[in-house]
């Protein structure tokens, strides 16, 4: 276990510098500059030579990345080239307000996916089956961006209920629910439709027979020995699923204008702010592989036959 | 005495999109406290459905137990509510899977499996029926099961899994353990030990059971009486030892020619029964095994015989077969010496 652990946590700093060579190589390749000015005159050349020499981009792009990945090393995460203060800054400003909506989207995706998975599992064309197809339809067909712009047209705009600007302190509900619902919808539909089949399909197993054959009710058959194995498969895409969840947030904060990660990402990769970029796309990368050990572990622990410690 | 258990016309359909599957079609039998019985047929006779019937553990949809009653020491199990038939399930009637690779439940240890039961029949506390279940598995042999008995399933072999579902099986003292299938998943040496163990226990304990099997073999010393089915339905009830000596069904027969025998020269083949079962959704006419009897006659495409007691035996002997009823042309027929089947054999190949 603890080997495991530790192997683990040695592969993830291995993993973020991939990404950061990656990420580093495309935006360096993508054409395009942070002195270039669509709205007003073009930068005297001579200025731009300085800008570049003082942000180091004069130099050749390994040399860059090796400075970068030297800063990096020691925790300095660089300057904005846009609004010329500490990345660790902006950072620390954006991430507390991101992880909350991230968190907040998954919490409210498991709270309804579970149980309306399994009650519908339990009642095979009852009210709660159609509701899980409708929400797993639109949950996963409808794009995160249409959502966006039907929620503040309607929501927002027409019917006057709900703000859609901004994030304010993190305890407006009102404020947050449009993009904390907009951003949960893909997973909770999708959540629901595993929720279901995996329910469906452990109640078909041997071993559910054999509890029934217990005389236990089918309450305690549903508890002791449906719930838990059920949420094996579920468990192991809350993975794959906070990544897309962090996908969203690129979509949802910006439509919302949310001061959070997602919006700044998309506002450093228009202006080639090449700093905010990588500690950006590296935030997201690390969040990923965090949620991704995570769930191996809890893996371990729901179910004995994974043994973590090969 | 009254009897343990007493079936009549149990009838189990599954009601699916191709039609009905008479998967069990008018079962009668009785078994007494303490009897062993076994239940033989090809597969898809409708064993296991006649086992999970006795227990109501039918899913429904698509089964539905339609006709018949079933007693059980006293009372009809058919017209008990949920509550009444929970009170009976692992208590009085326990069951044991085929297959102990896929009956236990993954993510829950050995002992929590079996304590479960104690706890909701017998109302111990956590720490009596670990005790008990410690005891348990003392008794069906697994081996340090002190420290074991707190392992997942998946850190048992097949074997082990199978005493496990034995010893969950005979936790609460039932009067009837119904077995199906319990060892065809299993090694042959392994097999033997298990029913063994499982004969062992019964007699100690006194249990009835009931073991099902599609291997006439492993029945033969194993239980008091055999019944033969065959599409259904019942079509020959004996004492083993007569069903041995003297079987009269000609199904009866072809399951016993297709058991490997040690006392027969290697150059004997063995003799499957040729053809398949009937479509349990469109049954033929008649006798529902006629399509693959070597021996039939017009009648026996017309009308279905009864299951009758035959004459030349044991009183208790009964078989379903037109051939064999008072005055049929398969009464003094011994299968043994009987040259029909080798003739027809040597015919096809
Ligand atoms: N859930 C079900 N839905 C539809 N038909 C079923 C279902 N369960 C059983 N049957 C049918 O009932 C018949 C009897 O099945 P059963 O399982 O009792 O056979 P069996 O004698 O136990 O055979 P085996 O030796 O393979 O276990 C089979 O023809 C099968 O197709
Ligand atoms: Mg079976």
């Amino acid at each position: 276990m603890s080997h495991y652990l530790v192997r683990r946590l040695l592969a993830l700093p291995l993993t973020l510098l991939a990404v950061a060579l990656i990420t580093f190589a495309l935006a360096h390749a993508t054409p395009g500059g942070p002195w270039d000015r669509f709205d007003e005159k073009p930068l005297p050349l001579q200025a731009e030579i300085n800008l570049n020499r003082y942000y180091g981009l004069d130099l050749p792009v390994h040399e860059q990345f090796l400075v970068y990945i030297g800063n990096l090393v020691r925790l300095d995460l660089g300057t904005s080239i846009q609004k010329g203060r500490p990345v660790a800054d902006i950072i620390g400003e954006g991430l507390p307000v991101t992880a909350q909506l991230g968190l907040q989207s998954l919490l409210l995706a498991l709270a309804v996916a579970i149980p309306l998975g399994v009650v519908s599992a339990l009642r095979r064309n009852s009210l709660a089956d159609h509701a899980t197809t409708l929400l797993a339809t639109v949950g996963t067909t409808i794009p995160n961006f249409v959502l966006c712009v039907f929620f503040i047209l309607y929501f927002g705009m027409t019917l006057r209920l709900l703000p859609f600007v901004g994030w304010g302190d993190g305890l407006d509900v009102r404020r947050m629910l449009m993009p904390t619902v907009i951003l949960a919808l893909p997973a909770m539909g999708f959540l629901t439709r595993l929720v279901r089949s995996s329910v469906l399909e452990v109640l078909r197993a041997d071993f559910v027979r054999t509890a029934r054959a217990k005389g236990l009710r089918e309450r305690s058959v549903l508890r002791g020995h449906v719930l838990k194995n059920a949420f094996v498969p579920v468990l192991t895409v809350l993975g794959p699923a906070t990544a897309n969840l962090v996908v969203g947030s690129f979509i949802v904060e910006t439509f919302f204008s949310i001061p959070g990660v997602g919006r700044l990402f998309i506002q450093s990769v228009n202006a080639r702010d090449y700093p905010v970029i990588m500690a950006t796309t590296l935030l997201y990368a690390l969040a990923i592989g965090v949620a991704n050990l995570a769930v191996d572990l809890a893996y371990g622990a729901l179910d004995p036959r994974v043994k973590v410690a090969q | 005495m009254p009897d343990l258990l007493d079936v009549k016309g149990l009838e189990t359909r599954f009601f699916t999109r191709d039609g009905e599957v008479h998967a069990v079609d008018g079962v009668s039998f009785r078994l007494a406290a303490g009897e062993t019985l076994g239940i033989v047929g090809e597969s898809g006779c409708g064993k296991s459905v006649t086992a999970l019937s006795l227990m109501r553990l039918i899913p429904y949809p698509p089964g539905k137990i339609t006709a018949g009653t079933v007693m059980f020491d006293g009372q009809d199990v058919l017209k008990m509510d949920d509550d009444e038939v929970r009170a009976i399930r692992g208590n009085n009637m326990a069951m044991i899977f085929q297959d102990p690779m896929t009956s236990l439940n993954p993510v829950l240890t050995i002992s929590r499996q079996i304590t479960e039961a104690l706890e909701l029949h017998l109302k111990m506390n956590r720490t009596d029926a670990r005790k008990r279940c410690l005891e348990l598995l003392e008794m069906v042999g697994i081996p340090s099961a002190k420290v074991r008995m707190d392992d997942y399933p998946h850190q048992f072999s097949g074997g082990m899994r199978q005493r496990v579902m034995i010893a969950m099986a005979l936790s609460c003292n039932p009067k009837l353990i119904l077995a199906d299938e319990p060892t065809t998943a299993l090694d042959v040496t392994i097999q033997a030990q298990i029913l063994e163990l499982l004969k062992k226990l019964a007699k100690e304990f006194g249990t009835a059971f009931i073991l099902i099997t599609h291997d006439l073999g492993v029945v033969a010393g194993m239980t008091q009486r055999i019944h033969v089915m065959y599409a259904g339905r019942i079509v020959e009830k004996a004492d083993t030892g007569e069903l041995f000596a003297n079987p009269k069904m000609p199904y009866t027969w072809g399951l016993l020619r297709s058991i490997p025998r040690l006392d027969e020269s290697r150059r004997a083949k063995l003799r499957p029964i040729e053809g398949l079962p009937p479509d349990l959704i469109n049954l033929p006419v008649g006798c529902c095994f006629a399509a693959r009897c070597q021996y039939k006659r017009d009648v026996c495409t017309e009308k279905e015989p009864e299951l009758k007691v035959v004459p030349k035996a044991k009183p208790d002997h009964e078989a379903r077969c037109w051939g064999t009823q008072e005055g049929g042309w398969l009464v003094d027929v011994d299968y043994r010496t009987d040259t029909t089947v080798m003739a027809a054999v040597g015919a096809a190949s």
